[in-house]
């Protein structure tokens, strides 16, 4: 008999995929432990992306900290300019414009539609759904039109500035917003007919790598990862900032406000939802946009904000993106930090690959809306 | 003589212009050749374009457009750059494994090619037609499946050993439903001779079998289906995945191994969807005027051969719509669905075929 147990003892099996794998949002090392097909224990290094870019500002005069923060989560580069600006325009007490703050709202949810879109498809790719995935990429460049078309970039736009925005609108943008948003929001019914209510899809997301409200807490997961475990919270209705507080829009939550935890299809309906609570706002935005200047002023090459330091915020499209700005009063800055919304859901990824199966690691990872260059910087 | 009551031998003499002195397994290979490089990969050719383009156009994209007109040699650019990329040094653990994995590879096409003699693709071409037959491209599925078993413990790596695991649950799940389905065929058609599941049907859809007892419609359907777990077809395709996305016993096969690979899988769609075709759809069937003429029996196996690809062709298509619709399922999705769902429809198939039979079926 001792034989027989012997004989059937098995070991687990590691298996270290990255740091460059088509499962991983990024640049990446997982460290899998698995019990045939269910993994046991899972470990996330990251690091490999590290670019200095927090050092780089330091190095650079105030106003050219603005392309460097778009480079922060290249795929939702609007935010990391707006958190950067909101930051040091506190430090300089800087009123900016109402019409650059409704254009700095544009900017925002077209990013944030944009960043969901992305997701999506991501989770798409996961899931093995070739034909919405093109749908969505293909729904997603017209937002990259948009962007081209006011600022001459699609991604890195490099279009705010302290206290306020490069140019003004140009002739016709407000228009094909409306158009685009027009679009979408009829696409996001073909989206759920392909995809978001398939018995296939639904049976492979329905409750898989659930994070309990709870443990969301615990960790510091913000933004749609968070609400979709219940979590009310968006930085633009409890904390507003340039402009949010005029717009008329719900927050999505997923279904599970109990608490007893958001599973992946929760994380992926709430970011449905959002789009739609973006399409509400830009259609807010673009009607309340009153003529007038779009920038405080001309800001000098020179530009010396005083001594000082400030801590600003912004509801990005993974969560709450953070930035602090210290000032000493000379022409570059003394330091500046960023407080990436995909650290905490890096940190996530242990609980929720944690009795997962090895076909679902990739899936689990897309749903956690993970950007590697957001959390090593 | 009229085409359908002469043996193939015959026949093949004629269309090759060999003599009666050859030896029959000179007629027999020339037959093949000409079955192969005639009709299947000319057949699996289109298809795979058709797949591109259906798919390019379901996607909003435009799919090949650049090898050849409209794209149509996209398939042969494809081949030449496959056969041309260099071997990754991570792929194999050692020479020895390499030799291994290259054999289970070529063996697992070759298997699935060896089907070749007894593909029934109109009367003249039934080299193989015993009371056996309908088995036999069955039993050359399970051995490409054990094939591709061995080719993932070759490889040697944690995904595709995993695979192997499941490659073995869907090949098990698929193939048993599917052999039910397979005995409702038979029952239907009094035996499971190629010439008799075609002698069973006709031409128009009606006389299909699908459309004479609708438990053998259920029994298409289950076969059809199982016949796609069982290979692994998308959106059952979870064990196989040439990807890294989710680990399988193939993810990370590229050049000529991945040249193989998509031929054999092409053309394991090709042969159950053909075996398909003849057992529930019609088989070559041609309408009722053109049976027994003997001065068109040059054409006539034209004919047949056209009928019975189209419909080949025509689900191959439907896979193929199937595949680029539906998010793939997760292996013990997969193996659910076939054991709850699968199984029981198979078991009412065949149990409902035989009723079927008995209380208003032929003598």
């Amino acid at each position: 008999m001792s034989n027989h147990t012997e004989s059937l003892h098995t070991d687990l099996t590691e298996w270290e995929v990255g740091p460059f794998h088509a499962m991983l949002p990024g640049p990446m090392k997982l460290l899998l432990r698995l019990d045939g097909e269910v993994v046991v224990s899972a470990q996330a290094e990251t690091g490999f992306l590290h670019r200095g870019l927090e050092k780089a500002f330091e190095q650079q005069r105030w106003h050219a900290g603005i392309p460097y923060s778009d480079r922060l989560d290249p795929e939702a580069a609007i935010f990391g300019e707006l958190v950067f600006c909101l930051a040091v325009e506190e430090i300089c007490a800087i009123q900016v414009p109402e019409r650059a703050q409704a254009i700095r709202v544009i900017l925002s949810e077209l990013g944030r539609v944009s960043g969901h879109l992305a997701y999506l498809a991501r989770v798409a790719r996961m899931v093995g759904a070739e034909t919405i995935l093109h749908f969505l990429i293909r729904d997603r460049e017209k937002i990259l039109d948009l962007f081209e078309l006011l600022t001459g970039a699609r991604f890195a736009l490099g279009f705010l500035r302290f206290g306020g925005v490069r140019d003004d609108v140009t002739e016709g943008f407000i228009e094909r917003v409306i158009e685009t948003s027009e679009l979408i929001r009829q696409r996001l019914k073909e989206y759920n007919d392909l995809l978001s209510f398939n018995q296939a899809f639904v049976k492979r997301m329905v409750g898989l790598a659930p994070l309990s409200l709870d443990r969301v807490k615990a960790l510091g997961v913000t933004g749609p990862a968070a609400r979709a475990s219940g979590l009310n919270r968006d930085e633009r209705k409890a904390r507003p900032y340039t402009g949010y507080e005029k717009m008329d829009f719900s927050v999505p939550r997923g279904k599970s406000s109990d608490g007893t935890g958001g599973s992946a299809h929760d994380r992926f309906i709430v970011r449905l939802m959002e789009i739609l609570q973006s399409l509400e706002i830009l259609k807010h935005a673009t009607e309340s946009l009153v003529p007038g200047p779009f920038k405080k002023g001309e800001v000098s090459k020179d530009f010396l904000p005083p001594r000082g330091e400030a801590y600003a915020y912004v509801e990005a499209a993974r969560g709450l993106l953070g930035c602090h700005v210290v000032a000493d009063g000379s022409v570059k800055p003394l330091r500046v930090q960023f407080r990436s919304p995909s650290i905490p859901n890096i940190a996530a990824i242990p609980e929720v690959l944690s009795g997962a199966r090895l076909e679902d690691v990739g899936l689990i990872l897309a749903s956690m809306d993970i950007s590697v260059a957001e959390a090593d910087k | 003589m009229a085409l359908a009551n002469s043996t193939w031998e015959q026949h093949w003499r004629a269309l090759l212009g060999i003599s009666a002195e050859t030896a029959q397994g000179v007629v027999a290979a020339g037959a093949i050749l000409v079955i192969l490089f005639g009709v299947i990969i000319p057949a699996v050719g289109v298809v795979s374009y058709l797949f591109r383009k259906l798919g390019a156009d379901l996607q909003a994209r435009v799919g090949p457009n650049q090898a050849g007109a409209a794209g149509f040699l996209q398939g042969l650019a494809d081949l030449l750059k496959l056969l041309q990329k260099q071997k990754m040094k991570s792929e194999v653990t050692s020479a020895e494994s390499q030799r291994e994995g290259s054999f289970w590879y070529f063996g697992h096409t070759l298997v699935l090619y060896s089907s070749l003699a007894v593909l029934p693709l109109g009367s003249v071409f039934l080299f193989v037609n015993t009371d056996m037959s309908a088995f036999l491209p069955f039993i050359a599925a399970l051995a490409a499946v054990l094939a591709t078993l061995f080719s993932g413990v070759a490889r040697g790596g944690v995904a595709s050993f995993l695979g192997v695991f499941r490659v073995s649950a869907q090949a098990v799940a698929g193939a048993v439903p599917a052999l039910f389905a397979l005995l409702c065929a038979g029952l239907g058609a009094g035996g499971f001779r190629w010439e008799a599941m075609a002698k069973a049907q006709g031409f128009y859809p009606w006389s299909w079998r699908v459309f004479v007892n609708p438990f053998e419609l259920l029994a298409f359907l289950v076969f059809f289906a199982s016949g796609m777990v069982l290979l692994s077809i998308p959106p059952f395709s979870s064990a196989h995945p040439s990807s890294d996305l989710r680990g399988g016993v193939l993810s990370g096969v590229f050049g000529r191994r991945f040249a193989w690979l998509s031929f054999s899988r092409t053309y394991a769609l090709f042969l159950w969807s053909l075996i398909s075709v003849v057992m529930f759809l019609g088989a070559w069937n041609l309408p009722g005027f053109l049976d027994g003429a003997p001065e068109r029996e040059r054409w006539v196996f034209v004919l047949e051969l056209i009928v019975v690809l189209s419909k080949t062709v025509s689900l191959m298509l439907l896979a193929g719509w199937i595949e680029r619709a539906s998010p793939r399922l997760r292996t013990d999705h997969v193996t659910d669905l076939v054991w709850w769902v699968f199984m029981p429809a198979a078991l009412v198939a065949l149990i409902g075929t035989a009723l079927w039979e008995r209380l208003w079926g032929g003598p």
